[in-house]
């Protein structure tokens, strides 16, 4: 996003940067380049009174940023806005997950705080180690160089956005030995993330990866997301 | 959306908070969904609703009428979310959307054991549920509770920081209303899941308490 010579320095776009990057200089508010995550926000917020913020066209590599971070832009690697798939709320009619597989979704960056894909690579380094699987039809796909070692292209590891999805499942008995590993990324960042853990409610209501996660000391939020099954055509299980 | 199931706050204040979704899946029922989604939402805007929208028409039911987010509905992708404040207003939803035969996945987000007394209301029980286990790494980064209880309202993370503290000062201040503020803070969130009215009860605590 960029702010052209119109600006009148009112700075009444300035509180909806999600990343705080636009600032007042003597002559008109600015938008820091590295910082910003081309999301789009202060343009949609239409307040600018001399509509003055602009969205160039972005070239790649800075064109992620856009298609990780503005959720009206679809992703060039596979048509869909949004950051991800649609993980467990489709799962009636995909079979996504499955009774023994717990599903785990990373949603890197979040909330509000943003991420360098950098910090991205280094946790799906070192899940690819320990065997993970990512989901290919997420959009974090087409940064890999290479799927044994886990690397990001080069030239996108200094890219900020808003957030990204790793999106994986592993067998329901792995899960203690992939949360820990987690846990060991999560001193290695420098941004935050939030971590969603999917069941597929088995025949008798229960839900195995929620109380392993419970019984490892994790303390699941009171709300979450519920696929109620009335999708079709419905998936065999 | 991911992020919609990482909504902070208490049992007491995330009790009125539901959001549903009508999700197409790709490959599956794309076809044909357009109109599905519109009889959602006709059926959503007359159980009372605060908040409704999807990532692709540029706008939610605070910017747009009712009937523009109907005009606006497009055909295949992308889901259709509304926002509810009580299990009466989800429990009838999810009636009449099963009386309607959608064929489309539908999800609800909210406490979960509200979540399950209302699909044990229309006989149903829970498919696949996705939990949040918070936040980890750079915590220290993130901001206070109460501002972290607004913006998480947003899965997308379009409500800055910044914005949810200037408008807690618009309205300690006496400068603007909690009702005013929470319409302005639902702007950003273009996928219309942001609770206008949980914001509002929010807010106008916050402005009890300042003073």
């Amino acid at each position: 996003m960029r702010i052209d010579d119109t600006c009148i320095t009112c700075g009444v776009c300035i509180p909806y940067c999600p990343v705080g990057a636009i600032s007042l200089s003597s002559e008109k508010a600015e938008i820091n380049q590295d910082e910003c995550v081309e999301c789009g926000v202060c343009l949609r917020a239409d307040v600018c009174p001399t509509d003055s913020i602009i969205q160039p066209e972005l070239e790649w590599p800075r064109s992620l940023r856009r298609a990780f971070s503005d959720p009206t832009a679809p992703h060039a690697a596979d048509g869909m806005a949004g950051r991800g798939t649609a993980e467990m709320k489709t799962n009636d009619v995909t079979g996504r997950y499955r009774v023994g597989e717990a599903g785990i979704a990373l949603d890197v960056g979040r909330p509000g705080i943003g991420t360098r894909l950098r910090d991205m690579e280094k946790i799906y380094k070192r899940l690819v180690k320990l065997g993970v699987q990512f989901e290919k039809q997420n959009p974090v796909s087409s940064l890999v160089e290479n799927d044994k070692e886990g690397t990001f292209k080069e030239e996108v590891l200094n890219e900020k956005v808003l957030s990204g999805i790793l999106e994986f499942k592993v067998p329901s008995n792995r899960l203690k030995e992939i949360l820990r590993e987690i846990e060991k990324c999560a001193t290695e960042v420098d941004t935050v993330f939030s971590v969603a853990l999917i069941d597929k409610v088995a025949e008798d209501g229960s839900m195995p990866n929620y109380e392993t996660a419970r019984q490892l000391g994790y303390h699941p939020s009171i709300n979450a997301k519920v696929c109620i099954g009335v999708g079709r055509p419905q998936a065999k299980f | 959306m991911t992020h919609n199931l990482h909504r902070q706050g208490t049992r007491e204040n995330l009790s009125n908070d539901f959001t549903v979704f009508l999700v197409p899946a790709r490959g599956y029922n794309y076809d044909g969904a357009g109109p599905k989604k519109r009889r959602f939402w006709e059926i959503a805007f007359r159980n009372n609703v605060v908040n409704a929208g999807t990532n692709d028409i540029g706008g939610n039911l605070i910017t747009l009428s009712p009937q523009e987010l109907l005009n606006r509905i497009m055909e295949g992708k992308n889901m259709a979310a509304c926002v509810c404040t009580s299990k009466k207003d989800v429990v009838n939803i999810l009636k009449e959307s099963l009386a309607e035969d959608f064929g489309i996945s539908l999800v609800v987000q909210g406490i979960r054991e509200e979540v399950e007394d209302c699909l044990r209301q229309v006989g149903l029980k829970p498919h696949a549920v996705n939990h949040s286990l918070g936040f980890w790494g750079r915590t220290d980064k993130l901001p206070d509770r109460e501002v972290l209880e607004i913006t998480t309202m947003c899965g997308h993370g379009m409500i800055s920081t910044n914005l949810a503290k200037k408008c807690i000062e618009d309205v300690t201040s006496g400068r603007m209303t909690p009702r005013e503020v929470a319409r302005l803070l639902a702007r950003p969130c273009v996928c219309g899941i942001f609770n206008t009215s949980r914001a509002e009860a929010l807010l106008g605590r916050i402005a009890l308490r300042a003073r």
